[in-house]
């Protein structure tokens, strides 16, 4: 049975190569900009680099692990009941991640909050162990996750850089508690102390940076296509 | 009203023609726009007697930002510049803009919600005719929520002559060169007749304090026409009242909109003290305190964030007013024509959709028509 569903697998999606797989969660199909999935820890946690950078590591983490046990595991796992065995899986791994971040940081702990038990829910876990680990072999699985965690975690550290660049003024505030005393130069100070925009910390401010991501992601990926277009116009309808 | 009928994103013409229907009207957006912007200058005039010279500084700021934003969205949207100038839009959101917000605003608030207004609440949604919020009340509530401590710490309590001392160089160092606004405000304060009665930096502001205690209703002698912020307000709507006459004279503004919206604010007034006379003021404090006649004339009577239909219209002037005297009563901000505008601009197409025309010969047995 699970060998038919290896063949249709691999009928229904052409072989891309493993580079490929990995550039592709990058960029063509990021999962924060193009799939628009895991917006919930996307907007809430973002407010500083800091903490998008802390729970950009902790779902690449969950991510990798559970894409590479899952497709290792992709043989047992009885298709009817895929769905919660993927949810046990991930979840068992949250757990550890969970209970290692509040042992070793517990600032970030506090930080994150409820959003660091929510990677359980986080569809980009999901789909990835449901479209690509349950049915392709580890390396690729590990290949096209660590892409999409890649790609994730990017959109997250630049979400929360700009919104706490634009709302407080500083960068990589805190980022000493989570990396080590190291990180303790890393923490800048852009604009003067007593500037605020609070907007952009809250809510509505996490929606208007993404969405102009979004906008300049779009944008560039039209350009070429556009001039594509425009050559094969003929001049004279041109402007 | 007068909608922009040709959309601009439709197909690129080659000879400089829209499409038809090719109607003439000698009353054209920029027109229009330039005649609200001129019946705004009473408004500007009261405000520059009573809160000083720091409107003039506030409103250059905020109309050189947003004429520089609308030119970089028309460059990368590829569209004529001269389009862009002629409508005169940028200026009437530039002076609603900078009547609104506080005077002493240092600069660079300015040009950050002037910019947000024009770029994200404006061109975002597709320009002029477009947007569904008003774009100078968004702006307004983006500084209100991005810089509360900077919004309250740069009110003026209004005092009779303030042009005399907040003149254009004494405003000129506190919002250019960003210094200490409290001097000015001292001195504001010393001219002021009554500053007792002002107990927070503005009169809806300390109403809101003395709200929280229960006694409101203890504050509402401000149509005392002796003291200089009753004086203020009421000639503020005056001003206002000038203005927007002349706007429905030359049928710009609908009249039934706007009689239905004062007549819904003293109603509801009316009916608030009547029951919590604790929590909300009379009809009249109503009326002339805050942004109400402002809101009434120029700001609800936006062609395009308010609802398509006459009998739209109504109804959203009627929950805008209603809007205001309850979020004042119970809001948090000191005052709500800003957000409550924001929440009718949101209802608006709902309110489209409720009020839509029947058209001719359906709709006489019911369920007939949809």
């Amino acid at each position: 049975m699970s060998e038919i569903v290896g063949v249709q697998g691999e009928l229904k999606t052409p072989r891309v190569s493993l580079f490929k797989l990995f550039t592709r969660g990058l960029w063509s199909e990021n999962p924060g900009l193009c799939q628009l999935l895991g917006m919930c820890p996307l907007l809430a946690v973002t407010t500083t680099a800091t903490s998008a950078l802390g729970l950009a590591l902790a779902t690449a983490l969950v991510m990798l692990c559970s894409s590479l046990i899952i497709s290792c595991l992709r043989f047992m796992i009885l298709r009817e009941v895929r769905i919660p065995i993927y949810v046990l899986l991930i979840a068992t791994l949250v757990t550890v991640v969970r209970f290692y971040v509040q042992a070793y940081y517990p600032d970030l702990y506090d930080q994150l909050g409820i959003y660091l038990a929510l990677i359980v829910t986080n569809c980009i876990i999901m789909g990835r162990a449901e479209a690509f680990a349950g049915r392709n072999n580890p390396l690729r699985a590990t290949a096209d996750a660590a892409g999409s965690a890649l790609g994730f975690g990017l959109v997250l550290f630049a979400l929360g850089s700009v919104r706490e660049i634009l709302g407080n003024g500083t960068w990589m505030h805190g980022a000493a508690q989570m990396l080590g005393p190291w990180a303790a130069s890393l923490s800048t100070t852009l604009i003067e102390s007593d500037y605020t925009l609070l907007t952009a910390v809250l809510p509505p401010g996490g929606f208007f940076v993404l969405a102009l991501f979004i906008a300049g992601k779009n944008a560039l990926t039209l350009r070429r296509q556009r001039k594509a277009e425009q050559r094969l116009q003929i001049k004279s309808v041109m402007r | 009203m007068v909608r922009r009928t040709a959309s601009p994103s439709g197909p690129r013409s080659n000879l400089g023609l829209a499409p038809a229907p090719h109607l003439y009207a000698r009353l054209t957006t920029g027109r229009l726009m330039l005649i609200t912007a001129l019946c705004l200058l009473p408004v500007a005039l009261v405000q520059l007697y009573f809160l000083g010279c720091g409107l003039i500084w506030q409103f250059l700021i905020i109309y050189v930002t947003a004429t520089l934003c609308e030119a970089a969205v028309s460059l990368l949207r590829h569209r004529p510049l001269k389009q862009t100038a002629s409508d005169c839009s940028t200026l009437v959101t530039s002076a609603l803009l900078a009547l609104t917000v506080p005077p002493l605003l240092p600069w660079h608030l300015s040009c950050v919600c002037a910019a947000f207004a024009i770029v994200i609440v404006k061109e975002c949604f597709g320009g002029l005719g477009m947007n569904i919020f008003n774009p100078a009340m968004a702006g307004f509530v983006f500084l209100l929520i991005s810089a509360p401590g900077y919004m309250f710490s740069t009110f003026v309590p209004p005092a009779e002559g303030a042009f005399r001392i907040a003149g254009l160089g004494a405003t000129y160092e506190v919002v250019i060169q960003r210094q200490d606004p409290a001097p000015l405000q001292e001195r504001l304060h010393e001219a002021a007749t009554q500053t007792d009665a002002l107990s927070g930096a503005t009169f809806l502001e300390g109403l809101k304090t003395s709200r929280k205690s229960g006694s409101a209703d203890s504050m509402v002698n401000i149509p005392d026409f002796t003291t200089g912020a009753a004086l203020y307000y009421s000639a503020q709507a005056a001003a206002c009242a000038a203005g927007g006459l002349v706007l429905m004279i030359m049928r710009i503004i609908m009249v039934k909109m706007v009689l239905c919206y004062f007549l819904a604010v003293a109603g509801f007034s009316y009916l608030g003290h009547l029951w919590w006379p604790g929590l909300y003021l009379p009809e009249l404090p109503t009326l002339l305190v805050g942004g109400t006649a402002l809101a009434g004339f120029f700001i609800i009577t936006d062609p395009v964030t308010n609802a398509g239909t006459g009998l739209g219209r109504i109804s959203y002037a009627i929950l805008v007013a209603f809007l205001i005297v309850v979020l004042r009563a119970l809001g948090s901000y000191s005052d709500s024509v800003a957000f409550a505008v924001l929440l009718g601009n949101a209802a608006a197409p709902l309110i489209d959709v409720l009020t839509r025309r029947r058209p001719y010969g359906v709709g006489y047995r019911r369920g007939e028509l949809l």
